[in-house]
């Protein structure tokens, strides 16, 4: 089967953004045009000469991508939305990148863009499919997986809770993140309980914004004259969904798992050579579990090792040095795609005061309702 | 939509006259048990009762039959939900993920006070709540620690 690693180079040539933040006026077009206005200018591309385009998007519609991108000239690129909950915008990135890599296209666009609506139908039908039905909500299940965690390896709820910590001290240094305030144990166990352990501050807050991220092949590179040494390699994007599993285990794990070792293994690099990490962390417990599943340490280590600094800022690799999900905040569409930005930007060497020293490789990881999973790899050649 | 027929559901009543609030997916007998399906072909019992093919092997419709499962089984986790957007039920409430013996990993709810911590590996059995915003003798099928 081939891998990227057999397919025509894939390079990410320009990020953009327009902030996250809560529901407001701003239309899903001004917010679409902004990300991928600024991508076009990072990228020093001119808008015709991109090819196609994959819209990641929840909760917008039918039609949405043509709305927005029409406004920057109708070129007639294949325009296709994609939802997959929230790993839409990831999945919207491998898609982009399948079209580079397959070399039927020379330049592609990923964009996610979305509004805070409440979720209607599909998966999250009203249909009941439990005995608690409605009484599960993700901060639940979520709140459930913390507390067999927690029981299973000693870890206390403050040790959970510092990812938080971490996470909004990154945020207070990212101006496209929702929320930008540093703070304390305190403050997250104090605030107000959802489910078990689980305070609002451990909640990733779903609002509105956008993310872009431009791919091209090297021979586009080349042919538009773009600068070669702020090119990011991606080496691999996977998608998994969810199988049976036995019972106890953790499916979530369990499909990281899977999903992070296929793309590694073809991207031809270990967990431990990883320099940042950009991870699904909706609720603090994520960032624990997942780092765990994906090899960066053993099963009840990553509490710990937080509280060592190894994924801070500085430390062995930066997990979330966005702000994540908990600081960065979640429209669903935007997330994956804006993951993408944040890992380009840290192994280009211009994050500013959120830079990871010498960042050469990293991982984007999200997983989406359903259950699916996306990771993609990337790295900067110099 | 499952496939359990109206006389499956409405032989769920129990002779003092209690009536599951979701039917299709337990009875209120004593004990009560659960609506699931077994699928012939690899012997996999899944709830909640679904007659769309065997998730487990792919096997089609024509495999599934319907079977009863006991409500006896072994808790994986619990947690106390302190905030609900939706109207039904109050919190703060009780759900947690119950091993059944019969084989399924349900969510559940479960009739304890909350924020009170139970053991992973606790033994827990089904027992049947009133609605209590209800007093028509509607039940609904939660789960609570054996008796030590």
């Amino acid at each position: 089967m081939a891998t990227f690693s057999d397919l025509e180079p894939v390079f990410v040539v320009g990020i953009g953004l327009h902030r996250y933040q809560r529901g407001s006026d701003i239309s899903f077009v001004d917010l679409g045009l902004t990300a991928v206005r600024e991508a076009l200018t990072d990228a020093d591309v001119e808008w015709p000469a991109v090819e196609s385009a994959h819209v990641g998007t929840v909760h917008l519609g039918m039609a949405a991508g043509r709305s927005i991108l029409r406004h920057l000239g109708a070129t007639g690129l294949a325009v296709a939305q994609v939802e997959n909950a929230s790993a839409s915008g990831s999945t919207a990135f491998r898609l982009a990148c399948l079209d580079v890599a397959s070399g039927t296209r020379d330049v592609a666009l990923a964009l996610g863009v979305d509004k805070p609506d409440l979720p209607r139908g599909g998966f999250l039908s009203p249909e009941v499919r439990s005995l608690p039905g409605a009484r599960v909500l993700p901060v639940a299940h979520f709140a459930l997986l913390a507390d067999a965690y927690q029981q299973r390896h000693g870890v206390s709820a403050e040790q959970v809770a510092m990812v938080a910590v971490k996470n909004h001290e990154n945020g207070a240094l990212n101006p496209y993140a929702q929320r930008q305030k540093v703070r304390t144990l305190d403050d997250v166990m104090r605030d107000a309980p959802l489910a078990g352990s689980l305070t609002r501050l451990q909640c990733c807050p779903i609002g509105e914004g956008a993310a872009a991220v431009l791919v091209a092949s090297s021979r586009a590179v080349n042919r538009l004259g773009l600068d070669r040494s702020r090119a990011v390699r991606v080496l691999s994007s996977v998608l998994r969904s969810e199988e049976m599993y036995p019972p106890g285990q953790d499916h979530d794990a369990a499909l990281t798992a899977d999903t992070a070792a296929q793309a590694l293994a073809e991207a031809g690099v270990s967990a431990s050579e990883l320099d940042v990490i950009e991870v699904h962390d909706a609720f603090t417990i994520e960032e624990l579990l997942y780092l765990e599943a994906m090899g960066l340490c053993g099963p009840g280590e990553a509490a710990g090792r937080l509280a060592d600094g190894e994924w801070s800022i500085a430390g062995r690799c930066a997990v979330s040095p966005s702000g994540g999900l908990l600081a960065m905040g979640h429209p669903l569409g935007p997330t994956g795609v804006g993951q993408v930005a944040e890992i380009c930007r840290q192994l280009r060497g211009e994050a500013g005061d959120r830079q990871q020293p010498g960042a050469e490789v990293g991982l984007a990881h999200m997983v989406g309702v359903g259950a699916v999973c996306a990771v993609s790899v990337l790295r900067h050649e110099t | 939509m499952s496939g359990v027929d109206e006389d499956e559901a409405s032989r769920g009543s129990s002779p003092d006259g209690r009536a599951p609030a979701e039917p299709t997916l337990h009875d209120a007998g004593d004990p009560p048990l659960m609506h699931g399906r077994r699928c012939r072909a690899c012997g996999t019992c899944s709830f909640p009762p679904d007659d769309h093919g065997c998730e487990r092997c792919g096997a089609p419709p024509t495999q599934l039959e319907a079977v009863k499962l006991g409500t006896t089984g072994t808790l994986l986790a619990s947690t106390t939900v302190h905030l609900h957007p939706m109207g039904h039920p109050r919190p703060p409430f009780v759900v947690g993920v119950v091993h059944l013996d019969d084989g399924p990993t349900v969510q559940v709810w479960l009739a304890i006070e909350p924020s009170t911590f139970l053991p992973v590996g606790t033994k827990v059995h089904g027992v049947l709540v009133p609605r209590s915003d209800e007093d028509n003798g509607t039940v609904d099928l939660a789960f609570a620690p054996d008796a030590l």
